[in-house]
């Protein structure tokens, strides 16, 4: 007996002995199924067939899925770029950041006293630097053919090291180089030594002429553009005086943490700076502020991360809804495939080979639709911010950071796997729960069912309505923002208004005379030409921010630690009201008989005058500006002349501060030359014609009355106006696509559940008009039915956007998070594209033949 | 039956033409034919004969390419489609041989169906439902569905929807054809009970001994009346 084989066995034996692949695959086989690979070869394969064989779905389940992985994938190559790389700085992780604090908010720019208390703690900082706004500072290299206008920054001496900046040439700047007094030197970008000295090798060394001094090239930076560090194209060393008493908030205070010091632990050091300071100079510090650290990344992304991550839950909702979407037109076609399904089942198929075959084909579908969605998602999203860079950070000027990078593939290939899984999962799972015996055997004469019989398909499109419901609140919060924001009233008038920038620096301008003296020239010269109505110059333009001073006023008592109050401070030349059409409310404005020789005087806006004058008595009134809060600031008591309407300086979503205008020819020496190291003067010129119209004839106007200066940021006040609130646009424009998208794949989500419905009822609905249903009454009856399921999914969606909708709550601006008119427009918005959605197979129900119907298998 | 009343229907020269990739097919050809009320007719004939292309044209879910058709002395052959809805619904009532029953509706609601679209109140339709329900002896499974009842059960039921709106005619489409022997005969038992109630019946059947159950029987063949018979209830009345 034990020699005996049974029949085959020897050839089996042999087989296997010589390592055949086919006996291994039978042995396989034998163990429970094909070897994991080859069953997959073989479910792709049939995959790929059944999703060509049927184009329809395959077509409109690609382009659903691409419209949801698309925009997931737009949202996360910006979110990734701004809120989650790491700043492209050396250790980034461990750079902080002083901050002031004060009631209701912090600052990052802080004063020289400041950062001199603060950064000297060599148990905490490894490193720290000092240094101005990042490419906010305009200079002008003379000495070739034209004179030009560049960004700069100016920087401490450890800057370089502390950022990690490469040199490709030469050094950075010494202590020596930057101590008060220092030598003028300078490091120029590789952009401005290829383009303007034509990458001479010898460049370090040679001198150039920067507002008339010769400074000394001493470094060229790497060719390393990244939008983190927008240096500009001249670095100067900031030369600060240690011993400053200049308490001036217009510098950053950054330092390395040593390692293993915390954030924590930072910022009780930082918290002791704070007291010594407010010991030292009690004045200086709000009484109710202090001093902190915040990260670097913090600082960079903290105004932008609730607007993104309101973005990105947006996002995920389309991408939900596309993928309710898609599992409802699965579970449709898994009902058409119950033959096949239970056949496969009959023939062996255990339920995870069947759910493997039907989730092997979504995520195909999904991979194809991520693929689509890849492409549209980011070059959507590089269009959307080439038009629109929405004041985000770190994404460089016309997002050119925003790249096609691995994390952004591995994310749109993990987003296509996951969809394709959470859109099959369910309809996979049904399917391969097939009554064999039933399906089989299943004959014509049972009728189809209704919504009760698509229970998950109804309970997907609910979902999906709810979920299109809170977007479109979402959006229509946005759109009500934007759209007050544009209702407001900035206190100007913005048209046919051009402005520029002029950095009058150097010694021709270390006093406010020969600045006055320039601002009276190119005036003239401006209005003398044809088209141009008025011209003006100021310290800094409308809707941009500017400086905030405190203030005392004569014969009160301090009421702010030793002032008064604080407001915004503005130099302007006379025709500044005039150009802006800023209203005049009582008293007078400035005229050229206001200069350095004459009474010091002063303009007040409403809100000042109503916040300390409420019985209107500020006329005659003498206010002194920021007295003790340094040389550079002090400034003789001034008479109140003139109260103006309100200007919103900071922003239109900004309510007006105070604000104090000045006589920009009554400023001090020493503010004059402070002001041309931050930011350059702005004209402003009120054209009668289209103002970039003119610009030629401007530029060269005020060159000839400057001496030969160039303008730079030549930008209509329209453009200012836009540039201001675009980032509420961004957030609108954004958020209303994802609302229409969401809008449309819910419309066909309840059109293809009551498409389908209509589908499996024709025999019912034949029956029905048989019994004497009217095409009314199956109208009627279908409409309704889907209805139901659009007013449940609008419900839950009012519920939703409810509680959702406050988180946007800092996105929005006149308009509550729970607005009724918000609310209202959009449930009658979805409701009426769901009425359309269900209209449409509820007609063709109505034509349904009854004798066709009941013949109907 | 009064031989000599009104016809309840009449058709007259009514001809059927489907026409399908060029190819033009005669259902019906010139079919006259009268029904007097209280009458039960059979159609009989074999398959493609037209028996069921007549049955839709008697049941206004059809309309006839040529000829007129009147319910009692209304020309129906040229109605609207609301109007011959409406007919419908209060004329004629329906037996079909895959009972046709709504699965999502419980028995009651079948049966109430008719009514719905009448604007008939809840108490009317509750009594008549209730009523002819007992009658086809299915009162106690009223809040069954089809699923739960066998096919003799779900064919009164369906023959109990087309008696519920008191219809003139009651058109029955091979009623027994999905059903066994002792359910077709208790079904055709049910139809013969209603005949002998007064019930206008036309039944349209492929069985020769159901055929003969009626008053009278009809022959088709290539759409044409070809022969007409007269049945065992007529001989034994």
């Amino acid at each position: 007996m034990s020699e005996s084989k049974m029949p085959g066995e020897a050839p089996r034996q042999a087989s296997a002995a010589s390592g055949g692949a086919e006996q291994a695959k039978q042995d396989l086989r034998g163990h429970g199924g094909l070897p994991w690979f080859e069953a997959l070869l073989q479910d792709l394969r049939f995959g790929l067939r059944t999703l060509r064989k049927n184009p329809g779905f395959t077509t409109v389940a690609i382009l659903t899925l691409a419209l949801g992985i698309g925009a997931t994938t737009a949202i996360f190559t910006v979110v990734d770029k701004v809120l989650l790389q790491p700043l492209a700085y050396r250790e980034a992780d461990r750079m902080v950041v002083l901050m002031q604090t004060f009631s209701g908010g912090q600052s990052p720019v802080i004063s020289i006293p400041k950062y001199m208390l603060w950064h000297d703690q060599p148990r905490v900082f490894e490193e720290s630097t000092l240094y101005g706004f990042p490419g906010t500072l305009r200079v002008n290299l003379l000495g070739g053919d034209q004179p030009e206008q560049f960004q700069a920054t100016q920087v401490s001496a450890d800057f370089f090291s502390l950022f990690g900046v490469r040199l490709v040439a030469g050094r950075a700047f010494t202590a020596e180089e930057d101590a008060a007094g220092g030598l003028p030197v300078v490091v120029i970008s590789s952009g401005l030594w290829r383009s303007r000295f034509g990458a001479n090798p010898h460049i370090v060394g040679r001198t150039v002429d920067v507002d008339g001094t010769a400074y000394n090239v001493i470094g060229v930076m790497a060719p390393l553009y990244t939008p983190d560090l927008p240096l500009g194209d001249m670095c100067f060393p900031l030369q600060a005086d240690p011993n400053s008493s200049n308490q001036g908030n217009d510098l950053f205070g950054v330092a390395r943490l040593k390692p293993g010091v915390t954030l924590a632990m930072a910022k009780a050091a930082t918290q002791v700076v704070a007291e010594e300071f407010r010991r030292k100079y009690p004045a200086m510090m709000d009484p109710k502020g202090g001093l902190t650290v915040e990260t670097m990344h913090e600082v960079r992304v903290a105004n932008i991360r609730t607007s993104l991550l309101v973005l990105l839950g947006a996002v995920s909702f389309v991408l939900l809804i596309a993928c309710a979407n898609v599992a409802s037109l699965m579970l449709a076609r898994a009902t058409l495939r119950k033959r096949e399904i239970s056949i496969r089942a009959a023939l062996g198929a255990g339920r995870g080979r069947i759910v493997r075959q039907l989730l092997t084909e979504s995520v195909l579908l999904s991979l194809v639709g991520g693929a689509l969605g890849l492409y549209l998602g980011y070059f959507g999203v590089r269009f959307l911010l080439g038009i629109n860079p929405a004041n985000l950070p770190r994404i460089g000027e016309h997002a050119e950071a925003i790249s096609l990078d691995w994390r952004v593939l591995v994310f749109t290939l993990a987003v296509a796997v996951l969809t394709g899984m959470l859109a099959g999962l369910i309809p996979a799972i049904k399917a391969s729960r097939t009554d064999l015996a039933t399906t089989i055997n299943e004959s014509g004469t049972r009728s189809g069912t209704g919504l009760r019989g698509n229970k998950t398909r109804s309970v997907l499109v609910v979902t999906e309505l709810a979920m299109a419901m809170v977007l479109l609140v979402g959006a229509a919060l946005l759109m009500r923002t934007f759209h007050d924001s544009l209702n407001v009233k900035p206190g100007f008038q913005t048209h046919n208004i051009l402005t520029m920038g002029m950095a009058l620096r150097g010694a021709r301008f270390q006093k406010t005379a020969p600045v006055a003296e320039v601002v009276r020239e190119g005036r003239q010269r401006l209005e003398s030409l044809p088209g141009v109505e008025a011209a003006a110059a100021a310290c800094c333009l409308p809707l941009e921010g500017g400086y905030g001073l405190p203030f005392n006023i004569e014969g009160r008592p301090p009421t702010n630690g030793p002032f008064t109050g604080g407001g915004s401070w503005r130099s302007v030349s006379p025709e500044y009201f005039e150009v802006l059409r800023i209203s005049l409310l009582r008293g007078r404005t400035f005229t050229d008989r206001d200069d350095g020789a004459a009474e010091p005087v002063v303009v007040i806006n409403e809100a000042m005058a109503k916040q300390f004058w409420p019985k209107g008595d500020e006329l005659g009134a003498r206010i002194t500006i920021a007295k003790g809060v340094g040389p550079q600031f002090e400034d003789p008591p001034r008479e109140i002349i003139g109260v103006v309407g309100d200007v919103r300086d900071n922003g239109l979503n900004y309510n007006p501060q105070p604000t104090m205008y000045v006589p920009l020819a009554q400023v001090n020496d020493r503010l004059t030359a402070l002001d041309a190291t931050l930011i350059p003067m702005q004209w402003l010129v009120r054209t009668r014609v289209e103002p970039h119209s003119l610009t030629n004839e401007i530029e060269r106007e005020l060159r000839t009355a400057s001496g030969g200066l160039p303008v730079g940021t030549v930008q209509s006040m329209d453009q200012v106006l836009a540039h201001s609130i675009a980032g509420e646009q961004f957030n609108m424009t954004l958020l209303t696509s994802f609302a229409a998208i969401a809008l449309f794949l819910a419309a066909i989500g309840i059109y293809g559940i009551m498409a389908y419905s209509v589908q499996q009822r024709t025999q019912e609905i034949g029956i029905r008009m048989t019994l004497g249903a009217s095409p009314q009454d199956v109208r009627w009856m279908v409409v309704l039915q889907g209805m139901i399921l659009a007013l449940i999914g609008v419900s839950l969606g009012v519920a939703g956007g409810l509680a959702l909708t406050r988180l946007m709550r800092s996105l929005l601006y006149g308009v509550k998070p729970w607005d009724p008119l918000a609310f209202v427009l959009t449930a009658v918005l979805l409701s009426a594209v769901a009425l359309f959605a269900c209209y449409v197979p509820a007609r063709r129900a109505s034509r349904v033949n009854p004798m066709v119907a009941l013949r109907y298998e | 039956m009064n031989s000599t009343a009104q016809p309840l229907i009449r058709l007259e020269g009514v001809t059927k033409v489907f026409h399908a990739d060029e190819v033009e097919t005669h259902a019906l050809s010139d079919v006259h034919l009268e029904i007097k009320p209280g009458e039960f007719l059979s159609i009989a004939g074999p398959s493609g004969c037209g028996k069921s292309t007549l049955l839709s044209i008697l049941g206004l879910l059809d309309s006839p390419s040529q000829g007129n058709y009147w319910i009692h002395t209304e020309a129906v052959d040229n109605l609207s489609l609301s109007d011959r809805t409406r007919i419908r619904n209060r004329e004629i009532g329906f037996v079909f041989q895959a009972f046709n029953l709504i699965g999502d509706l419980t028995v009651y609601e079948n049966v109430e169906l008719p009514l719905t679209y009448r604007s008939m109140g809840a108490a009317e339709r509750k009594k008549r439902v209730q009523e002819v329900l007992e009658r086809v002896d299915m009162a106690h499974r009223a809040k069954h569905y089809p699923s739960q009842l066998s096919g003799g059960q779900q064919q009164r039921v369906a023959v109990a929807r087309a008696l519920v709106g008191q219809p003139s005619i009651l058109l029955a489409d091979e009623p027994t054809g999905n059903l066994d022997s002792k359910n077709s005969e208790a079904v055709m038992g049910l139809l013969r009970q209603l005949h002998a109630d007064g019930a206008t019946i036309c039944m349209v059947t492929h069985d020769p001994r159901y055929a003969e159950s009626a008053d009278r029987a009809i022959h088709l063949l290539d759409g044409r009346i070809v022969e007409e018979t007269q049945g065992t209830s007529t001989a034994s009345a």
